[in-house]
């Protein structure tokens, strides 16, 4: 299962390598994609997330924005 | 207090000017004062950002520069502290704003998607969002409104303008029970419209997902220059260490800091490629990714498909013959018959018929048989139409010498029996296209090889050869001959790439390892397979493609050289010390905004001769 995050134009690429490493720590989250000409971020989650894909999602969500990249929407 | 960086990039810029205008005054402690207040201003929310990301154990160039102007302060370079932060957060700012530009031709293609829909329930009207819209939904809609899904017309007609599927600007009349496509525009009318596939799943929005996708799809450049900046981060920051420890310069380190994050070289493919696949999707072309510009700008072979790709695949009478029957007479028979018939070979008859200012009549209990033939009585006089093989071998002996020369003339024959006996022949062609000729000439002057190939016989293979300027010709393939063929090109040429409509070449393009599909965007099939896609059948847009890669290419490449060389001046600007802090900034956020604004100069690319 995986969740599209759309976020503020990505202006720098190197903010591709944060949002990797940070998301990558988050509980559930198997893989991350960052499009930076999209400003979109791809997570894909573990089998085990799956049954609270929700939780997994708002966390991911809540990391984001941490970071510095809060999220316009989600689909 | 919450500032916007707008609020924040004014304010810090006001206090700068108060503090410099303080030490003019000489009140060196206002000066102080104003820029550490500058300082706080601007680096607070960077780092804020590189505080959360040390708690994933990341440090990016917030870190980094929090790091140069926290050390700046400490060691009394407030303006230094004070123009780095600032510095950094103007170039972000504009940066923000130009890259916007740059993604602005792919984000305008969603204007096209109504965000509000009118919908049709229980006999009243109401309005929703797009996203709530289901398919089965009778869709409401009015002149100046655009569709929000694909479906059928259930009730009335309009006339609709479908250039953001087609391409084609001028309005068609479409009624009841005809197909329309989503983010097509309703010129005149209003239609009742029954949604079957919405979202993504429409035409339109298989367009959207295609360009999105393709807009990060990375040219192979762009790999090993990400795989470069992924070390020189961190290898700057060593060399940051080993410089302090060697030479204890606190000052030499810091700027080495700044420039550590090769901004300008990271975005300098992804921008060129966002704008060149937006110039191309403005008008009618979509790339599957910055690979496929690359390749296609470095193109030698063009082996084109004939049937519906250098031609029309609209047919057209060539030859007549006729057995003891007036011509006119014939045409009348044939074109009346065909007249109740959608085939291409019956609009080949009646168009030939009509230019023969021939008047047709209605012909009676019309009937369909195998092989596109037709039966039925005109005039009292039974007819029938079709494939020489309709008729018993008998009746086609007598007709046998003129079948084979029509067919070594590489025609299609149709026969004409009246009353049993067959009285005529029609050999019939495909035409090239208007514009096949000028693509041709255009490709050859660009150093393009330009092939034929074909399933067709030799004979018309070449006929159409000659007539669009096309000298190598390969006749008579297979699918599979076409696709070993290909490989044979490539393997003497290099970069070759096939061109056909999707439809008579699905397999050839399927397996050829670069193609071009022209046809209309509803055809999924091709869009799926093909890694450029002309709208609308298009084929004078291939030039254009062509040069628009080639822009596109030369624009990342001239963006790549350019960020080196800034890249490389700076580290030796810094380690000999002609450039400093705040001086190091500025060249690093410079070169980024002129790599963007560079990009953007693909947005308007045009084509000289179009």
């Amino acid at each position: 299962m995986t969740t599209k995050f759309q976020l503020e134009t990505l202006t720098c690429p190197s903010c591709a390598m944060k949002i990797k490493a940070a998301l990558g720590k988050v509980a559930g989250v198997e893989s991350v994609e960052v499009l930076f000409n999209a400003s979109k971020v791809v997570v894909t989650y573990k089998q085990e997330a799956h049954a609270v894909l929700a939780l997994a999602e708002k966390s991911v969500e809540e990391t984001l924005a941490r970071i510095g990249f809060p999220v316009i929407s989600k689909n | 207090m919450k500032f916007d960086v707008k609020t924040r990039l004014i304010s810090a810029t006001l206090l700068i000017i108060l503090g410099w205008i303080s030490h003019w005054l000489s009140l060196s402690l206002m000066f102080y004062v104003f820029m550490i207040l500058a300082t706080t201003l601007t680096i607070f929310p960077i780092a804020k950002t590189a505080m959360a990301g040390l708690r994933y154990k990341v440090i990016g160039i917030d870190t980094l520069v929090s790091i140069a102007v926290i050390g700046a302060l400490l060691i009394g370079e407030v303006w230094e502290a004070a123009a780095v932060s600032y510095l950094y957060t103007l170039g972000h700012y504009l940066e923000n704003r130009t890259l916007k530009k740059t993604r602005g031709a792919i984000a305008s293609l969603l204007d096209n998607v109504p965000k509000r829909v009118t919908i049709i329930e229980n006999g009243i009207s109401k309005e929703i969002s797009a996203h709530e819209l289901k398919i089965g939904d009778i869709l409401f809609v009015r002149s100046g409104e655009r569709i929000a899904a694909d479906g059928i017309i259930i009730d009335g007609s309009a006339m609709i303008n479908e250039s953001s599927i087609t391409g084609e600007s001028v309005p068609i009349v479409k009624n009841t029970g005809e197909r329309v496509y989503s983010s097509t525009l309703i010129d005149t009318g209003v239609l009742n419209v029954k949604a079957d596939h919405i979202g993504e799943d429409s035409t339109y929005g298989r367009i959207i997902a295609l360009v999105e996708e393709a807009q990060d799809k990375k040219a192979k450049i762009q790999r090993s220059l990400e795989k470069f900046a992924q070390y020189y981060t961190p290898s700057v920051i060593l060399l940051t260490i080993f410089v302090y420890i060697f030479t204890l310069d606190i000052r030499l380190a810091l700027t080495l800091l700044v420039i550590s994050c090769p901004g300008a070289l990271v975005i300098s493919a992804p921008v060129s490629i966002v704008a060149g696949i937006g110039n191309g999707a403005k008008n009618g072309i979509l790339f599957k990714g910055g690979d496929v510009m690359e390749k296609l700008s470095a193109v030698n072979v063009v082996a084109f498909d004939k049937t519906g790709t250098l031609t029309s695949g609209e047919l057209v009478i060539k030859q007549v013959y006729t057995h003891q029957i007036d011509e006119k007479e014939l045409l009348f028979l044939a074109a009346s018959l065909e007249n109740s018939s959608e085939h291409p070979l019956a609009k080949a008859v009646i168009r030939f018929a009509q230019q023969h200012q021939v008047d047709l009549t209605m012909a009676k209990d019309v009937e369909v048989l195998p092989g596109f033939g037709l039966k039925g009585v005109v005039s009292d006089r039974s007819v029938i139409i079709g494939s020489p093989r309709l008729f018993d071998d008998q009746k086609r002996s007598l007709m046998d010498n003129q079948i084979k020369k029509l067919e070594s003339d590489g025609l299609t024959v149709i026969a004409v029996s009246v009353n049993d006996e067959i009285k005529g022949l029609f050999g019939i062609a495909d035409q090239i296209r208007p514009s096949t000729k000028s693509v041709v000439d255009k490709l050859k002057k660009m150093n393009i090889l330009p092939v034929m190939l074909t399933g067709d016989h030799s004979q018309v293979a070449l006929a159409i050869g000659k007539q669009s300027g096309i000298d190598i010709i390969k006749a008579n393939c297979l699918p599979a001959d076409k696709v070993n063929y290909l490989k044979e090109l490539k393997s003497q040429y290099g970069m070759t790439v096939m061109v056909g409509d999707g439809i008579n070449d699905a397999p050839a393009l399927a397996n050829a390892d670069f193609g071009i599909a022209m046809g209309s965007y509803t055809n999924h099939t091709a869009m799926e397979n093909a890694d450029v896609i002309l709208s609308s059948s298009k084929l004078e847009k291939l030039p254009y493609a062509i040069e628009l890669s080639k822009a596109t290419t030369r624009n990342m490449r001239t963006n790549i050289v350019f960020a080196l060389i800034v890249a490389f001046s700076l580290m030796i600007g810094v380690l000999t010390k002609h450039v400093f802090l705040s001086v190091g900034m500025l060249i690093h956020e410079l070169s980024v905004l002129i790599v963007i604004i560079n990009a953007i100069r693909l947005l308007k690319f045009k084509n000289k001769d179009a």
